[in-house]
């Protein structure tokens, strides 16, 4: 792959960023929603006797407790649904409490994930210095030392198979570590020969910088280029590795705090 | 059109038009469909969705002389949101006397096709609607359509931009957002709509041109007791089931019969809930555009669990298979696997991959690839090719008849894809983390499957052409346009144009001159041979 690709954007996804900070008013609202309502609309408003609410029309077109309101106040008699004599602050609340569940459903950036750590670290360490040749370019006490501390289980099982900052990092406001230098080698047409770190490629040229700092510019065509991409490894990795591998794999890096 | 006009031209007399050249059709609908030479009236030039123009003024032998003729930078263009996505234009503009229409988000521009010069720029109101692209506008008669992404179907008056009338199709408070460049067909205005964020039902719908009123309203699941519905457990999962229908389709008029890609299921990435197929999901539907009603199906990703829409644009060509002549209907699809159909009867013909897909455990007695059920999104991660992103997505791809083959922008990619739902699984209820975004021109030989060659392009953004004079026009991801060889793959020529391609580039005559009209994150260009 060609390095100018990796930051490459994504055409399909639809929402960025974290979630914001917890507002006071979502915290009240599901207070009062679980003593109140939960029971018949589930604790996370998904439904259980009466509907779900994260994904109810009434809901959605709410603002500020204008449809949700008079629902409250005056129950759905006809479907089982109880009268609240509630005071419009804490209508405002419960409002708040669903508006959050409904933008904390469709924005899946919000999502966590978790629960990773299912493999056998004994096995990840097998694989880690045998079928899986990690320990061929990597120390578990030089450049993994402590490599379980500088990343979340998720980033890490990610950088484990392809160790390169994505387009998602930078939209999520995550720091990861620059993908390794990438030694390039340019034989031109005239058999002139240059060499250094690889800044970009594409069909048509060539940009490295030089052993003296210089950034080159090289016409790609009719040259041959010899890349020594330390990714290449990965790449092979990321093809034919098992999930089970990876997680086991995962759970022995875990270990190295 | 007036209602007495409208009488008219339905009793066929077209004389009218001719008479009155501006005030009564810049756009004959009878004229869509047409190989597009002097215009470029639709969405993909034709109805069949080829992308392939019979010009040949510019060809093989004279492509290295192109030049820029202008650059436009579309004013006031500014459209919050998406790290700056959705400015890109994503749009295939249309090209009709000598102006091109093209749309952002909630901004649609007409543009002198001869100059680059701005004619006029409508500009919708902001909306919190998700803003991740437009892919066009329609025209039918003087009136141009656009579905902005708060899901209004506007209809302007193609002279000056101004509002005709505005028709909800779909409710943004639900979640749905609308991208799509309509497909006009008759006197219906066929449309569809997106967002899987809230697990929506998905539909298509025919709106009367004249009025935005509905004509047809077809759902992608059925209703309970219906056919199809036993492929799902039960009625909360149909009618919360997803397959949004964001991508234009194709028309046969011989057998007025439209064909349209329908999206993954909903919830996307969990699936316990909707155990079965979940038809008509991820498919590749024929319905009749006077009724809505569906002719025939079939469901290239039975059961998704990755967000493979298969919405790409179902390419329409007659040609032999096995030494017969055939009606076919061809996509490269999100899931990494070409689809071979005959379009009279759905009979399928072939699937062959052209990537390398992880997820699947072979074909099934259909051709449907058989989900292997331990690729599924899980807690601690599955690894999977394709990507959510998928093998392909709305990247125009291009059929060219005289190479007889299939072109499309592929990606071999991989990620990691995560269930996340506690509880009842809603919305995505998961997320995948991409690894990489290779991206590759391939041509594939529709009557095997065989990929015949592969050009690394970097990533993939955009889609392609091609012309009767022996080209196929791509974009890299380092901001090159390219014109290579049908045949072979080999680069002909290239350009630097400063940004990514961004949209299926056109091609069009204006005045015996060529013209190749494309766009990128920040203009629209276009390229000619010298003038003589």
């Amino acid at each position: 792959m060609l390095l100018s690709t990796i930051f490459l954007a994504l055409p399909l996804v639809a929402q960025f960023g974290p979630a914001s900070p917890p507002d006071p008013a979502i915290e009240r609202g599901r207070q009062a929603f679980i003593s109140a309502c939960a029971f018949c609309h589930g604790t996370e408003a998904t439904g259980r006797s009466a509907p779900d609410l994260v994904r109810s029309s009434v809901v959605l077109h709410d603002e500020h407790g204008d449809q949700i309101g008079p629902v409250i106040l005056n129950g759905r008699p006809e479907r089982g649904m109880p009268a609240f004599n509630y005071t419009p602050e804490q209508i405002a609340d419960l409002a708040a409490f669903l508006h959050s569940r409904a933008a904390a459903t469709a924005n899946r950036f919000s999502y966590t994930i978790s629960g990773l750590l299912t493999g056998d670290a004994a096995a990840g360490k097998g694989f880690f210095f045998g079928a899986g040749k990690c320990s061929t370019c990597h120390s578990t006490t030089g450049d993994l030392q402590h490599i379980a501390a500088a990343y979340e289980p998720v980033d890490l099982q990610r950088r484990m198979i392809y160790p390169v900052p994505t387009y998602m990092d930078s939209m999520m406001g995550k720091k990861t570590k620059p993908a390794p230098p990438v030694k390039v080698t340019v034989v031109l047409p005239s058999g002139q020969t240059e060499s250094g770190v690889l800044e970009h490629r594409d069909e048509f040229k060539v940009v490295l910088k030089d052993a003296s700092g210089q950034h080159r510019v090289l016409n790609a065509e009719g040259a041959k280029v010899t890349v020594d991409d330390p990714l290449a490894a990965h790449e092979q990795l990321m093809a034919h590795i098992t999930d089970r591998q990876m997680h086991d794999t995962l759970a022995f890096l875990e270990t190295l705090k | 059109m007036s209602h007495q006009v409208k009488m008219l031209f339905a009793l066929g007399v077209l004389v009218l038009a001719a008479a009155e050249p501006y005030s009564a059709q810049q756009l004959p609908a009878a004229s869509i469909g047409q190989p597009p030479r002097s215009a470029w009236p639709t969405y993909n030039g034709d109805y069949s969705g080829r992308r392939f123009s019979p010009l040949t003024q510019i060809n093989a032998s004279n492509v290295s002389k192109l030049e820029k003729v202008w650059t436009y930078h579309p004013s006031n263009a500014g459209v919050a949101g998406l790290g700056g996505f959705a400015g890109w234009i994503k749009s295939t503009p249309l090209e009709v006397n000598g102006v091109l229409y093209f749309s952002i988000p909630d901004n649609v521009w007409a543009v002198d096709a001869r100059t680059g010069h701005e004619l006029w720029h409508y500009k919708y109101p902001p909306s919190k609607a998700t803003h991740i692209g437009s892919r066009g506008v329609a025209m039918w008669g003087d009136w141009l359509y656009f579905e902005s992404p708060d899901c209004n179907l506007i209809s302007l008056n193609a002279k000056d931009g101004t509002v005709r009338w505005q028709k909800q199709i779909a409710d943004p408070k639900l979640e749905y957002f609308c991208t799509m460049s309509p497909l006009v067909v008759r006197n219906h205005l066929v449309v569809g709509v997106g967002g899987d964020s809230l697990d929506n039902p998905g539909y298509l719908e025919s709106r009367d041109p004249e009025t935005g009123d509905a004509q047809w309203h077809w759902n992608v699941e059925p209703k309970p007791g219906e056919p199809g519905s036993e492929t799902w457990p039960d009625i909360e999962s149909m009618s919360h089931g997803g397959g949004m229908t964001w991508m234009t389709g194709t028309y046969d008029p011989e057998l007025n019969l439209i064909y349209w890609g329908t999206g993954n299921p909903n919830p996307v990435h969990a699936s316990a809930a909707r155990k079965g197929d979940n038809l008509w999901t991820c498919s590749i539907v024929a319905l009749n555009p006077d009724t809505g009603k569906m002719a025939w199906y079939y469901q290239v990703s039975p059961h998704d669990t990755h967000d493979w829409d298969a919405v790409q644009t179902p390419v329409l060509f007659d040609a032999p298979f096995q030494g017969k002549p055939r009606k076919l209907v061809a996509q490269g699809s999100r899931n990494g696997y070409f689809f071979l159909l005959d379009r009279a009867t759905g009979e399928h013909l072939l699937t062959a991959p052209f990537i390398e897909p992880n997820w699947s455990l072979g074909l099934n007695a259909k051709g449907q690839p058989i989900p292997d059920p331990k690729k599924e999104p899980s807690r601690d991660g599955t690894l999977v090719a394709p990507s959510s992103n998928g093998a392909t997505n709305w990247f125009p791809p291009t059929f060219d008849p005289q190479s007889g083959l299939f072109y499309l922008n592929a990606s071999q990619n991989w990620s990691i894809f995560y269930l996340t739902a506690e509880g009842k699984a809603e919305g995505f209820a998961g997320r995948d983390d991409f690894l990489n975004f290779a991206g590759t021109l391939e041509a594939i030989d529709y009557q095997t499957g065989a990929v015949r060659w592969k050009h690394d392009i970097g990533g993939v953004v955009a889609g392609l052409l091609s012309t009767a004079g022996g080209l196929v026009f791509d974009g890299d991801t380092s901001g090159n346009l390219i014109a290579v060889d049908p045949a072979t793959g080999a680069t002909l020529w290239h350009a630097n144009i400063g940004q990514n391609l961004t949209n299926g580039p056109i091609t069009f005559e204006l005045d015996g001159r060529q013209f190749l009209v494309f766009g990128t994150t920040n203009a629209l260009v276009a390229f000619a041979l010298p003038k003589p």
